[in-house]
């Protein structure tokens, strides 16, 4: 399930090849990033959160088996990461003002991109992922629910409540930038 | 807020942009983290007395069952390969264990003070170098002493395993530098394979 360039790295990075783990990272990296800020909601900690996925994804590469694609073992890494950070991070406000401010690696979105971003990081993590993975990234409720490791059923039941709670934010604001 | 009008806000919302410097550097500051952390490493000594007294205290428990003065035993091969230790030690050290370790004065475990062990299948070493005779149970990723020399165990997609140290190489086919003066023979355990029959002893 891998591509036989990225076979090649994979095995290379196992080997202890950083140059071979840096091109990996490259390949992934954007689509890492994405998920981790529309996790964290904050550009710092979203590239932090990237960092430790990629370090997960090293310390694990011996558990990689290929019969899954790459990209998906690499994202279920990156959620669980994540998950696991926001239920250590019990500070949100800190969460909420981080995301709040102008980031020094990179230019703010617009004002509706940030206000929506506002309103997702109000939500429990794992309705979150619900969300990203099926309205961002376009996963069907089958899809989603396997790499989130849970029934389908669970799936649906987050997705419901995300988007009760996303309309219920959003709404309320009553503010359309 | 209905749902279509939700589905088009969250389909336009737009992540903000980095520069293409941040994502030439990327890369390099995880890998940088990496050697930093020392990847393979067994990491700090406070760890080290802490992991030293629970092997300790675990070595007088397992003591009644496998204790055994003399070289190791076929039963012992097959006590440590066929899985019940190593479940037990996983269920009870989840995330924490480097190897278990069988020779002459007994078994050792090695446990990591926090769960960054790398969950990966287990793979059984078998090393005999002059007269020491040593049965490892290890994962992909840690560190070993072997032939006089740290190496790492590791294996490939296909399940082969390798041994990488300073002046040391070891494959099924190929053996270099003072992996030579050493008799090794290694096995990855998928699960399913816990209970076969185990290898004779070298």
């Amino acid at each position: 399930m891998v591509t036989d360039d990225e076979g090649i790295l994979i095995a290379r990075s196992r080997e202890g090849d950083w140059d071979a783990f840096a091109a990996l990272i490259r390949i992934h990296q954007r689509m890492i990033h994405s998920l981790t800020y529309r996790m964290s909601g904050s550009l710092s900690d979203s590239e932090d959160l990237a960092q430790d996925t990629f370090i997960q994804v090293y310390r694990n590469l011996g558990s990689y088996r290929g019969s899954a694609k790459f990209s998906t073992w690499l994202y279920r890494i990156a959620l669980n990461v994540c998950i696991r950070w926001r239920q250590r991070e019990k500070r949100r406000t800190s969460t909420d003002r981080d995301w709040a401010e102008a980031d020094i690696h990179g230019t703010p979105s617009d004002a509706r991109s940030d206000w929506i971003q506002e309103a997702l990081v109000q939500l429990p993590p794992k309705q979150r992922a619900a969300v990203i993975l099926t309205a961002f990234n376009g996963l069907t409720h089958s899809e989603a629910a396997q790499l989130l490791g849970c029934p389908e059923r669970t799936l649906s039941w987050r997705l419901f409540a995300a988007r009760r709670r996303l309309a219920k934010l959003l709404g309320k604001s009553n503010k359309l930038p | 807020m209905n749902e279509p009008e939700l589905n088009r806000l969250l389909r336009e919302s737009k992540m903000p942009d980095r520069s293409e410097g941040y994502w030439d550097r990327f890369p390099d500051r995880v890998v940088g983290r990496l050697q930093a952390a020392g990847t393979y490493e067994a990491k700090s000594q406070p760890w080290r007395l802490a992991a030293l007294t629970m092997a300790a205290a675990f070595g007088l428990v397992m003591g009644f069952i496998l204790w055994h003065r003399a070289p190791p035993s076929a039963e012992t091969f097959a006590t440590l390969r066929d899985g019940p230790v190593l479940r037990e030690l996983l269920r009870q050290y989840p995330g924490r264990l480097h190897a278990i370790i069988q020779d002459g004065n007994g078994l050792h475990t090695l446990l990591s003070k926090d769960a960054d062990v790398s969950p990966s299948d287990p793979i059984w070493l078998e090393i005999r170098d002059g007269e020491a005779h040593r049965v490892i149970v290890t994962f992909s990723g840690q560190k070993i002493r072997c032939g006089g020399t740290d190496v790492i165990v590791l294996s490939d997609l296909e399940g082969r395993v390798i041994l990488i140290g300073d002046g040391f190489f070891w494959s099924r086919q190929i053996s270099t530098g003072s992996a030579e003066k050493v008799q090794i023979r290694a096995e990855q355990i998928p699960e399913v394979h816990m209970n076969s029959k185990p290898p004779r002893p070298l």
